[in-house]
């Protein structure tokens, strides 16, 4: 008896085709370019207030929460903060941006998010102004804050 | 005659300390992430202590663990010594560190699966003696508070919902300079 199968039903058999990835190497910088049509000019706009309403439901409930705490270790194994972090480089403008309107503990979330790296002089560490300041700085020397 | 009010923590921060009555507390300084407790017990009101192992926060000594002995160590590092009364001496300033022997947030794991084994060595908060015999606490990022006793901080919440400082487990002291 014979069986026909089609090929590229098989979920082994790679078709690059279907999924070839052509989006540039830092598109999540661009909502504006993601699953829309580039000539509409209202859905970029909704795609990123989502992305930040999303955030700021989460920095709410977060702070809200574990504000609290004298550890920022109990501070960031807390759902919502992790909900952030999951949610990978594309938080990294709002989390900039709530940082200038008032420091508060994301700096382990911006590690995170930017490979392991810190711009936090060794000497500075604990002073939440400083940190706040070096992280902000590197913002914009990486194209997150204008 | 001016007279300054007694201010207090708003009604949805004090209800995490269930033994903080108005007659034990009252707000001393304004709420910032700018220190936290142990930095207030310490005497630093300008950086955030926390033995956090990557090192973005400040710590005086090398060891940095979320144990209750690297704690000690590090205010054995500033001068002070192990004791075991929490009353006001002359010659002498006190610390305390907290732990919760049954619950806080690093107990429960994302499935909200409680995991008592990681909790008796954790921490919580530190108070300061202040000379009069009452302690100062900063809460987090809440607000600074002096408080009558070390009892009125004291709760617990297996929950992992409401902020929860456990109760005194180190007393330190050192001479006053």
């Amino acid at each position: 008896m014979a069986i026909d199968i089609d090929i590229h039903d098989n979920c082994l058999t790679p078709a690059p085709y279907y999924y070839a990835d052509t989006r540039p190497e830092d598109w999540w910088r661009h909502p504006e370019t993601i699953g829309y049509d580039e000539s509409s000019s209202q859905e970029p706009e909704k795609f990123r207030s989502d992305v930040e309403d999303q955030f700021k439901a989460l920095a709410k409930k977060w702070k809200s929460e574990t504000n609290g705490y004298s550890s920022v270790a109990s501070m960031v194994m807390h759902p919502a903060y992790l909900e952030i972090i999951s949610h990978g480089e594309k938080m990294i403008p709002f989390i900039l941006r709530d940082l200038q309107v008032k420091p508060n503990h994301w700096f382990i979330a911006l590690k995170a998010l930017a490979k392991n790296y810190s711009p936090v002089k060794p000497e500075d560490a604990g002073n939440i102004k400083k940190m706040t300041e070096a992280w902000i700085a590197w913002g914009r020397e990486n194209g997150y804050l204008r | 005659m001016a007279t300054s009010a007694k201010r207090y923590l708003r009604l949805n921060r004090e209800k995490n300390f269930p033994y903080l009555t108005r007659q034990l507390y009252e707000v001393t300084d304004n709420e910032t992430n700018d220190y936290n407790c142990i930095g207030l017990a310490a005497g630093d009101k300008t950086r955030w202590w926390e033995p956090e192992p990557s090192g973005q926060y400040y710590w005086p000594i090398p060891n940095r663990e979320y144990t209750v002995r690297c704690y000690t160590e590090a205010f054995e590092s500033l001068g002070y010594q192990k004791c075991i009364c929490s009353l006001k001496k002359r010659s002498f300033e006190k610390v305390a560190i907290y732990h919760d022997p049954l619950g806080c947030v690093e107990a429960i794991d994302n499935f909200g699966m409680w995991h008592p084994e990681v909790l008796p060595k954790t921490p919580t908060h530190a108070a300061k003696q202040l000379p009069s015999g009452e302690w100062n606490s900063k809460l987090g990022g809440w607000e600074e508070i002096k408080h009558k006793t070390l009892s009125c901080l004291n709760g617990t919440d297996i929950t992992g919902k409401r902020i929860s400082y456990g109760k005194p487990i180190q007393i330190l002291k050192r001479p006053l300079k």
